[in-house]
């Protein structure tokens, strides 16, 4: 307590600041996560803080007439119930015209015009009746209900099955996992050989692949493609395929890779790997049993980045993969999604999650390898 | 231990891709051949002449979703005749797309274009190949108001020679005006006859109390095109067709008076905040698929919407066609006698990497039968004359038809034929500054300035 | 047999930086020798040559007869221990010491006996599961010595093996590392620090270094008693041997020298004719000096400082026309003041006189 009170402003600044941006970063999150897991009616009409509240909601249902016509009294009777099967809620009033859809309080009977009768309990069922026989469609019938929250998983059993996400999940993993894992390594190979080989000509090389850092993928998009068309077709391979993005992901992760991997193979004691050489232990030996563990914290923050980077990604897959079923991943489904089914918030939302759960995996199962102090006692 | 778990990752990925990608055998022949007599089998039977077998045709076009299922159903007719396969992908971003494939030589063996101007682009830069006089001369035979399609898709190829580039298949109608029946009921309105009488309902239901219009611009990167469609529906019933012509190919300017007074017909409509849903300021916020849904609230947010004959599909779901919602044809005006013209649109379909297989197909494409098979289903019109109207799966469908087919004066959407710096640039974003509150002329001003730009 | 010979031995960096100078040195199997010198003298890299780590510019290396100067390290018979230890931090001291059999494919019980055997000599076995960063310093270096027991190399190579421990382990682990030796004594080592003391208490034979040459190879106290120059006069032995410049007035069996402040002095050392009148320098070791009350005496000055260690005291005395104080090492601590004047006189068999390019002339002739 005397810490606390002793505390600067400076101090509590920061903290409000801190918990100003946490607030900033994982509203959104939040808000997205509850939008997917409401009902999908009560998603359009109040926004996910009001989930938890009890929800009015202003619907029509159209009576349905029996094919055998039931008579009570001499009257024609039609009986049933507003709510769709599965659903509940509290009616407060209704309403027989569109101009007048909450014109009676629920339970008390009203009369319509040509001597039809409509009641309309609190629980949704009704009571119609009519002096001749029902025919043709319903009637329609307006009410204003208030709906319990609800939530469900119907979304993501919706988004997973029925809107292909399912299968563009699968297609962006089958992307990504040998995106990440090839250029790693390659550029563990590569980064070992810069840091520790001696070779002419290794310092050229080097700066060479710093350099290719600031070519903008952007720019190489479509002659890259071109030229994979064209030794594809020498060898018989369609233009576009997994093949083709793997290399792509692979060539446009590459530089960073090297270029952090080296540095950081670079930076371990050289003590290390002299003795390993005096031990007998060839480059190879050297660099599957003394490299590649010690350099878990490196690889591990390069596997999130190019991880994140290929999962996100949607330009690169636009180009390189068709857009069949076969071949669209998550992100590229997404954006067809936003286009066919851009008014359906709980199509979005629940989509844009599943987007998201992976990445989130990915960080929490690796981070952990992103420990420091691995190098102690191993010199001083 | 990690590195184990992910190669088992990798091989799962991988075996579960390549599962699927054996599974896409031919879907199912939805309608069994020579049962249903209402359909052209004989077109049917004569594609079994061509064998196409182990012969992969690639097809990529902008439908997604139901209307990619309806397309796939007719697709397997094609491979379940010829023995080819014939994959086809859609993408909302087919605009973007169909270009880098273009340029990078990857192109699909058939494209299908949902504005012509664009493959008017891609002709120009050689990336299209132009089709056989046989298959022109069978469009100029089969449809209606053969010449006008064939017209459409006819364009200068890189050395500056015409040909003629593609079919049209999937025809969309977009002089519409959809509401709800039972609305119209309780309220005791009747369908407008004229535009005068449309007019005048506009009013009336203001008077009431109401709300007559939905009116939704929104439509992320191409936010605007809604009202192109508002300009030239009602540039074709101020104008003669003669005029429209001219102002596609700019030989009127765009701020001519008769284009600015087209412009000025929408603002009367989407400009007045009694008369718009939210406001005139929610026009341009709001976005189409959504709009459409106020006719169906309770109550009724509005009482019309102006769209073309793809709407349904964003109607809420459960709403039936003709009962719950119904359409009634964008009147033109009783005091000019322009006729009744329509603004419809349509998709191209194209060669763009050249093979039998693709050739064969856009030979199945303008034959009858390919029409009759995705009209059985839904969201269809066609323009062929031999498609056999009956087989419409709705009245609502067949109306419309109807209408394209006996139209006086039809005319392709504008925006879609201007180049596409206009038709899909400064047109939209025009019409989102007049709907915003900017004077109609200057806005016409600034979209004849960028047309000059390119010229 | 583990002899090695080095041959004319020369290190050149980048074609024109000389880091070491035709070295010849002869090892016998079983010999401890240490190279001892000043930082940068060029003591490791002639180590690491020996290794193979760095590449022999010139001049050729033979360990048993062989010429190995373009064999790799693992195929040399040589084993290394570092400054740093070197552990693999990823793996236990087990794995650590049962990497290079690993790498030589020896069969799995053979490694584990080699590990234990290695492990009980050095008081490991009650760690072989731990990782590197539970050990404490000593015990690293006890597994990096143990590293390289287990490879049963022919020459033993050690970098400044102490030189990270602090004072009380390091005396510990130098009585380790001479009690290993004495295990093995058929095994070559070959030991490089800049600490004297190490130098003189496990060598069998010093190789002291200087600039890329070599001083002078000789027993510790050869080198001790015997040094071949002004270098190793100084270098050896704490504190330095005291050098004071002086003339060479007369030369014969006997010479004599004479200090600025003091008439000459009776050296029992040859000295050529040819260099009387010229300028020498007179050394005395400052445990060789006492103080004396009469005339008899070498130098004489004023006490600067007095440096009492208990077992000892250092006087510190200006002796004029002397740049450097004179350092006198007198045991026990007798009772001297600061300021007070004091006359310096030495055994005539301690007396060192070095020509003017630094060379004893005990040696000399």
């Amino acid at each position: 307590m005397i810490q606390s009170s002793k505390r600067s402003p400076l101090t509590w600044l920061m903290h409000i600041t801190v918990l100003f941006l946490v607030v900033i970063w994982t509203v959104p999150t939040a808000g997205l996560f509850i939008s997917s897991i409401r009902d999908k009616d009560q998603l359009s009409v109040s926004g996910w803080w009001t989930a938890l509240s009890v929800s009015e909601q202003r619907m029509v249902s159209r009576t349905t007439i029996p094919k055998e016509p039931v008579q009570e009294n001499g009257l024609y009777v039609l009986k049933g119930n507003v709510f769709e099967e599965g659903k509940s809620g509290l009616i407060t009033r209704f309403g027989a015209s569109s101009l007048k859809p909450e014109a009676f309080t629920s339970g008390t009977k009203t009369e319509l015009k040509k001597g039809l009768t409509l009641i309309v309990l609190e629980n949704g069922d009704y009571v119609m009746t009519s002096p001749k026989a029902f025919k043709g469609r319903g009637k329609r019938i307006f009410y204003t209900a208030e709906i319990p929250p609800r939530f469900t998983l119907d979304n993501y059993r919706e988004v997973l099955s029925a809107e292909g996400l399912g299968k563009s999940f699968i297609n962006s993993l089958t992307v990504t996992i040998p995106a990440t894992i090839i250029p790693i390594l390659v550029a563990a190979f590569a980064a070992y050989a810069l840091a520790w080989m001696k070779f002419p000509g290794r310092a050229i090389l080097i700066a060479t692949v710093v350099g290719l850092l600031v070519v903008p993928l952007q720019m190489s998009l479509i002659p890259l493609l071109k030229s994979y068309s064209f030794i594809g077709s020498i060898f018989g391979v369609g233009s576009k395929g997994y093949i083709g993005i793997w290399l792509a992901h692979t060539g446009f992760g590459l530089p960073l890779a090297i270029y952090l991997l080296r540095n950081y193979i670079a930076s371990l004691p050289r003590e290390i790997i002299e003795s390993a050489r005096v031990d007998g232990a060839t480059d190879f030996d050297i660099f599957r049993k003394i490299i590649l563990p010690l350099s878990f914290p490196a690889l591990a923050s390069f596997a999130i980045f190019q991880f994140l980077w290929v999962w996100n990604d949607l330009l690169i897959a636009m180009v390189f993969l068709g857009n069949s079923a076969d071949e669209l991943v998550l992100t590229g489904q997404l954006r067809e999604l936003l286009g066919s089914r851009g008014g359906n918030w709980e199509i979005l939302t629940a989509s844009a999650f599943i987007t998201i759960i992976i990445p989130l995996c990915v960080f929490f199962g690796l981070q952990r390898f992103l420990v420091r102090g691995l190098l102690t006692g191993s010199v001083k | 231990m990690n590195k184990s778990i992910l190669s088992t990752a990798v091989a799962v990925a991988l075996s579960a891709s390549a599962l699927t990608v054996s599974s896409t055998h031919a879907a199912d022949l939805i309608f069994q051949p020579g049962d249903d007599a209402r359909f052209s089998w004989s077109s049917y039977d004569a594609l079994k002449s061509i064998d196409l077998k182990g012969e992969k045709v690639s097809v990529f076009g902008p439908w997604l979703g139901s209307e990619k299922e309806h397309f796939d159903n007719v697709i397997a007719y094609f491979e379940a005749a010829t023995g080819a396969e014939v994959e086809y992908a859609g993408s909302d971003s087919f605009e973007q797309q169909i270009v880098i494939d273009a340029q990078a030589g990857s192109a699909p063996n058939v494209s299908i274009f949902p504005q012509p101007g664009l493959a008017a682009d891609l002709a120009a830069k050689g990336f299209v190949a132009a089709l056989n006089d046989e298959a022109k001369q069978g469009v100029v035979d089969d449809y209606a108001a053969g010449q006008s399609w064939v017209d459409l898709a006819t364009f200068k190829d890189d050395n500056g020679a015409e040909n003629f580039y593609g079919v049209f298949y999937r025809a969309d109608l977009k002089s519409l005006v959809w509401y709800s029946p039972d609305n119209f009921d309780d309220a005791g309105y009747d369908v407008p006859e004229s535009m005068e009488e449309l007019k005048a309902l506009t009013q009336q239901i203001v008077e009431d109390g109401g709300t007559p219009w939905c009116i939704g611009l929104g439509s992320g990167a191409a936010t605007g095109w809604p009202a192109t469609d508002w300009v030239e529906d009602l540039m074709l019933r101020t104008q003669p067709a003669s005029v429209y012509d001219q102002w596609v190919s700019n030989d009127i300017p765009f701020d001519d008076p008769r284009v600015v007074a087209a412009i000025e017909e929408f603002g009367w409509f989407a400009r007045n905040d009694q008369y718009v849903d939210g406001g005139a300021a929610s026009v341009s916020s709001t976005d189409f698929r959504d709009s459409p849904k106020g006719l169906f609230t309770s109550p009724a947010k509005c009482y019309l919407h102006r769209q073309a004959s793809f709407v349904p599909a964003f109607f809420p779901e459960g709403t039936e066609l003709g009962v719950d919602a119904d359409f009634f044809y964008f009147p033109s005006y009783e005091s000019k006698s322009l006729g009744n013209p329509v603004l419809g649109g349509g998709t191209l379909v194209s060669i763009t990497n050249d093979s039998k297989g693709a050739r064969s197909f856009i030979d199945f494409i303008r034959s009858p039968i390919a029409h009759e098979l995705w009209m059985a289903q839904t969201g269809f019109i066609s323009a062929h004359l031999k498609a056999n109207p009956e087989l419409y799966s709705s009245e609502a469908a067949k109306k419309q038809g109807e209408i394209l087919r006996y139209a006086t004066t039809f005319r392709f959407d504008a925006s879609d034929l201007m180049p596409g710096k206009i038709g899909s640039g400064a047109f939209w974003t025009g019409m989102i500054d007049y709907t915003g509150g900017k004077d109609a002329t200057d806005v016409a001003q600034s979209i004849q300035k960028s047309w000059d730009a390119i010229k | 047999m583990a002899d090695l010979k080095l041959t004319n031995i020369k290190k050149v960096y980048n074609n024109d930086v000389e880091v070491l100078r035709d070295i010849n040195l002869d090892i016998k199997q079983g010999e401890f020798i240490v190279f001892v010198g000043p930082s940068g003298c060029g003591k490791s890299t002639l180590l690491r040559m020996i290794s193979g780590l760095e590449e022999i510019s010139g001049g050729s290396l033979e360990i048993d007869g062989q010429l190995v100067n373009d064999i790799p390290p693992a195929m040399r018979g040589i084993a290394m221990v570092f400054q740093s230890y070197a552990l693999y931090p990823h793996m236990s001291v087990y794995d650590n010491m049962a990497f290079s059999l690993q790498i030589a494919k020896v069969n799995r019980e053979d490694i584990d006996t080699q590990v234990r055997k290695a492990a009980e000599m050095l008081q490991l076995t009650d760690y072989l599961d731990r990782l590197p960063k539970a050990l404490s310093g000593g015990q690293r270096q006890r597994v990096a010595i143990g590293r390289a027991i287990v490879r049963k190399p022919k020459v033993f190579l050690f970098d400044e093996p102490l030189s990270n421990l602090d004072a009380a382990l390091r005396v510990a682990t130098r009585m380790e590392i001479a009690n290993l030796k004495e295990s093995m004594p058929e095994s070559t080592m070959i030991y490089v620090t800049h600490d004297q003391v190490e130098a003189m208490t496990l060598a069998d034979r010093i190789v002291l270094l200087s600039a890329g040459n070599i001083e002078q190879v000789g027993p510790p106290l050869e080198l001790y008693e015997h040094p071949r120059n002004v270098f190793v006069a100084k270098f050896i032995g704490s504190p330095a041997m005291n050098i004071l410049p002086a003339v060479l007035t007369q030369s014969g069996a006997s010479s004599q020298v004479k200090f600025p402040s003091k008439d000459s002095v009776v050296v029992p050392v040859k000295t050529p004719v040819k260099d009387v009148g010229g300028a020498v320098s007179f050394g005395v070791r400052p445990e060789d000096l006492f103080v004396v009350t009469g005339e008899e005496y070498l130098v004489e000055g004023e006490i600067a400082f007095i440096e009492s260690l208990g077992e000892a005291t250092l006087l510190y005395v200006n002796v004029e026309g002397c740049s450097e104080m004179v350092i006198c090492k007198l045991s026990g601590t007798p009772n001297f003041q600061r300021g007070s004047r004091v006359k310096l006189a030495t055994a005539p068999e301690k007396m060192h006189v070095f020509d003017t390019a630094g060379l004893n002339y005990r040696n000399a002739f």
